[in-house]
């Protein structure tokens, strides 16, 4: 797929294409000092998180540098799991958490009431297109890319439509399950509204073999088990940091991001510690971290520093039409699954 | 089992109230309702229901059994249950041969160096499930296996494919053996040689004598290991995701594990799954109780003994040697993969000298681990619920075993039934039951250790009861009669003569019980709290999060941990082994 058609698909209606963002000077985060005292009064708080444990534990190392006597405890778990736990507490009246960071907005919006009302002060800096509630912010803003293992693939693929060319076939490429969470179905939303309807079934006419998440399949490009696969910067960005056999880019007909849905609960115990946290995560400088130690994009209408391997002059991010992501969720999945023949 | 249950009858040894015996089993059916029949009727509900019970509430009217038709017409639990079943009926026929023969060998030969053949053969028991698939595939993938590279490397063509169903057996089948070593060790050391004995001045050849003799007298053992391992690996998530997942061989539990982790959940159909799972297994334990019932295991009786090792003459050497090979295979290889991952910063082996390469290696991953607040907050956590665990566990399940096999307690039926319900429930399902039942629990019990540690107890009962009873069977009821003529009471024969003379398998169920509650991933994914994170959740936030290195270094620190405490824990049981003064009694 060639740029041309690349800018014939953005003007489809029912996609939502992002305004690619460049790199300016971030502010620093300077937050009201009473809410600082009041959060340091409390002196901790409860993040209930879907992400990847080290990546939240590094969050929360870089916001103890700047407030070291807030103590976050994280409960982390798989989406699913993490929405059970919050129903079933917060319907005993035992919900322990006061920050819930989820990477569907999906699920998180249809328990909204759980949130409290929250806006940071600079929301007016966050791209609409990326906000579901009011109550919900894009803390994380994970993006998918096309990594592969340098020493086991010489000419590695370039675009998405590279991942159906059969030089790849036969377990080459490795693929995350499309019932795994928000961000995987934002990127099968992708292939099929942006790519095509006969994607899924040129791309899978390759055998691909199938992980249940990002994580491990990152794990097995690294390790050799596989050498192609779409995976989330964030995952692949840090171990290339550290001198992974890894390497990716961006694809050119679009980069799928799932802006996650975060909020403070509204029966939290400690209300100013989470507003800190949530003030920090989405100011410039909570981007900065995000966007520098993790490789996310950000879903502020700037980006406060350049984003790794994105090029604002060639590249551009897609997310889908909410209402879509909600509405076509079940029955897309299912054919996704006959598709791929995964067994559901 | 045809001996005749001699204590705490209605009338009692010294002639107790009559409904002393009634208000102990009620007792007992309390603890246990809480325990088992309430969060399993939870599960039920939730099988029965299209929503959280918690959040949306039941009402009897809305049941149907559409999670069940979905279930049963779904091609692909049909497919999943068929491999859990070859999976598991084809890891238990190694495990038991395994074990067994393990077993004989330790405690019945003159094999040399037993103890350390003992103590090494052990260690499968403190891997945890993850990190024995991780460690498997580190050596046996088809693409990346260090055992392929090394093949390759030697011209040999050989080459191993452990992402199969073979392979599932095989590691299931090495690291589910000491289960059945655990069960038939105790039960071999306590049986009466004599009878052994008796065999060979008949003429019986060695052979013979252990086919003939000493086999069929330890079979409550052997069939109670048997089942344990059956059912541990129908419920074992860990293995069958590593390795199957990648030859696309979905089993129960990775189908129930998937139905959990998806977005949305669907909760109710993986307890629907889990039902399914309950009437396999609930099938099995039955036909345990119709092998074992009927025939009489008694081997530890009044009179005197001192156990023999068979002497096997220079075979001996040949029983050392098939032992060291089994050590090599279960111990040292997955313990080399396991160092090289923990130690690797990459775990991509271009080539041999690759692996060599020194500038490779470092600490990283343990100093990453140990920078995490959690990872030590796990460990304190999980070994203070597993003793937790092991106290309360190892005084329930003693009072049930006792109860049940010693008893003719009114009701003792029914709580040895309502006991062994946990057995079937998948981990990751009663997680989810525990949860929706216990969450409303008064006095603040939620979010803490004890939730946990209860959790644990009842989802290993019938694990513990089992170990427990099989010691208990073999204790003769001369040995209480003779106490009650002596005008003991029935709590002063439990304490002076049953007590001690079931010790040794007293300990290993606790024992067992404090290993598997330290392992236990299913019912403290809900469970546990901000501030109760516990090590088998770490270990699998460690892998989720793609790092091999630290999810080995983790296991690694685990498994010296649970030595440590397995070794102490040994010289206790030792203490009370076959030179204790009671036991020549």
């Amino acid at each position: 797929m060639n740029l041309s058609r690349r800018a014939a698909l953005a003007s489809i209606p029912g996609l939502v294409l992002l305004r690619p963002s460049a790199g300016r000077a971030g502010q620093p985060f300077k937050p009201d000092p009473k809410l600082v005292e009041a959060a340091n009064k409390e002196g901790q708080m409860v993040l209930y998180t879907a992400g990847l444990t080290e990546v939240v534990q590094e969050t929360i190392n870089v916001f103890n540098k700047s407030f070291p006597g807030i103590r976050v405890s994280m409960v982390r778990a798989s989406g699913g799991q993490l929405i059970t736990r919050i129903k079933s507490e917060a319907a005993a009246g035992k919900l322990e958490a006061d920050v819930i960071d989820h990477s569907d907005r999906g699920q998180s919006k249809q328990i909204e009431d759980l949130f409290a009302d929250y806006a940071p002060p600079n929301a007016a800096d966050y791209l609409p297109e990326t906000l579901v509630s009011p109550k919900l912010w894009p803390t994380s803003t994970p993006s998918w890319c096309i990594a592969w293992n340098p020493e086991l693939i010489d000419n590695p693929p370039r675009t998405w439509w590279d991942l159906c060319k059969p030089a790849y076939a036969g377990g080459k490429i490795g693929q995350v399950i499309g019932p795994s969470g928000g961000t995987t179905w934002t990127r099968i939303m992708f292939e099929r509204q942006v790519l095509g309807e006969d994607y899924w079934a040129k791309q899978a006419a390759t055998k691909p073999k199938l992980y249940v998440s990002n994580a491990p399949l990152c794990d097995a490009v690294i390790r050799g088990e596989v050498a192609i696969a779409p995976l989330l910067m964030s995952i692949v960005y840090p171990k290339k940091k550290e001198g992974a056999p890894i390497d990716m880019c961006y694809g050119p007909e679009g980069v799928p991001v799932t802006p996650y849905g975060t909020g403070i609960a509204a029966t939290s115990k400690h209300p100013n510690a989470a507003r800190l946290w949530m003030d920090w995560n989405l100011s410039d400088e909570g981007q900065t971290a995000s966007i520098r130690d993790q490789g996310n994009l950000t879903a502020l209408r700037v980006a406060p520093i350049p984003t790794p391997a994105f090029d604002p002059a060639k590249d551009h991010l897609w997310t889908p039409k909410f209402k879509d992501f909600m509405d076509l969720h079940d029955a897309w999945l299912e054919e996704w699954n006959k598709t791929y023949g995964y067994r559901q | 089992m045809n001996q005749q249950a001699p204590s705490l009858t209605a009338a009692g040894p010294t002639g107790q109230a009559r409904w002393l015996p009634y208000a102990w089993s009620g007792i007992l059916l309390v603890i246990l309702g809480f325990l088992v029949l309430y969060p399993t009727s939870m599960l039920l509900i939730g099988a029965l229901t299209t929503t959280n019970p918690v959040v949306e509430g039941y009402r009897f009217a809305d049941m149907s059994v559409g999670n069940f038709i979905a279930v049963l017409t779904n091609p692909h639990v049909g497919t999943a249950l068929a491999n859990s079943l070859i999976a598991c009926g084809g890891g238990t026929a190694l495990a038991v041969t395994i074990g067994l023969g393990f077993a004989w060998v330790v405690v019945r030969t003159n094999t040399p160096m037993k103890g350390l053949i003992a103590s090494a053969g052990m260690l499968p028991l403190f891997v945890p499930p993850l990190v024995a698939g991780v460690a498997w595939a580190i050596l046996g993938s088809p693409k990346t296996g260090l055992l392929n590279l090394i093949a390759a490397k030697a011209g040999i063509g050989l080459r191993v494919d452990l992402y199969t169903m073979p392979g599932i057996i095989f590691v299931f089948g090495i690291y589910y053996a000491p289960y059945v070593y655990m069960f038939t060790a105790a039960a071999l050391r306590n049986m009466d040689p004599s009878l052994e004995e008796a065999a060979e001045i008949s003429g019986a050849s060695a052979a013979r004598t252990m086919a003939t003799v000493t086999f069929p007298l330890i079979l409550p053992a052997i069939i109670s290991g048997m089942l344990l391992s059956f059912v541990v690996m129908l419920g074992i998530y860990g293995i069958p995701a590593v390795l199957g997942t990648p030859g696309n061989i979905p089993v129960l539990t990775t189908y129930i594990f998937a139905l959990t982790a998806w977005s949305p959940p669907l909760y109710n159909t993986a307890a629907a799954v889990a039902v399914l799972l309950m009437i396999v297994t609930g099938g099995l334990v039955w036909l345990q109780q119709k092998v074992i019932s009927g025939r009489s295991f008694t081997t530890v009786a009044g009179k005197a003994f001192r156990p023999r090792p068979l002497d096997l003459g220079p075979w001996r050497f040949l029983t050392l040697a098939i032992a060291i090979l089994y050590l090599i295979v279960v111990v040292v290889l997955p313990s080399i993969a396991l160092f090289i991952a923990a130690f690797r910063k990459f775990l991509f082996i271009r080539d041999i000298p690759s692996l060599f390469d020194a500038k490779q290696y470092g600490w990283q991953h343990f100093i990453k681990m140990l920078d995490n607040p959690l990872t030590i907050e796990s460990i304190i956590n999980s070994m203070k619920v597993g003793l937790i665990t092991a106290a309360i566990g190892g005084v329930l399940a003693f009072a049930i075993g006792y109860t049940v096999t010693r008893s003719q307690t009114p009701w003792r039926r029914v709580i040895d039934v309502v006991t062994t319900i946990p057995v079937a429930i998948p981990g990751l399902v009663i997680g989810v039951a525990y949860l929706w039942a216990w969450i409303g629990l008064p006095l603040g019990i939620y979010g803490t250790l004890l939730i946990l540690a209860l959790a644990f107890v009842a989802r290993f009962l019938p694990d513990t009861v089992k170990a427990l009873s099989s010691s208990l069977m073999q204790i003769h009821r001369e040995l209480e009669e003779a106490a009650w003529i002596c005008g003991k009471s029935t709590l002063g024969t439990i304490a002076t003569i049953v007590l001690p003379l079931a010790r040794p398998g007293v300990v290993a169920g606790m024992t067992l019980l404090f290993i598997l509650a330290i392992r236990e991933l299913g019912s403290s994914l809900f469970l546990y709290s901000s501030g109760t994170m516990v090590m088998a959740v770490q270990l699998l936030s460690y892998y989720d999060g793609g790092n091999i290195g630290i999810t080995a270094a983790f296991s690694l620190l685990q498994m010296v941990l649970l030595a440590v405490l397995i070794t102490i824990t040994n010289r206790l049981s030792r203490g009370a082994g076959p030179r204790g003064p009671l036991r020549n009694g």
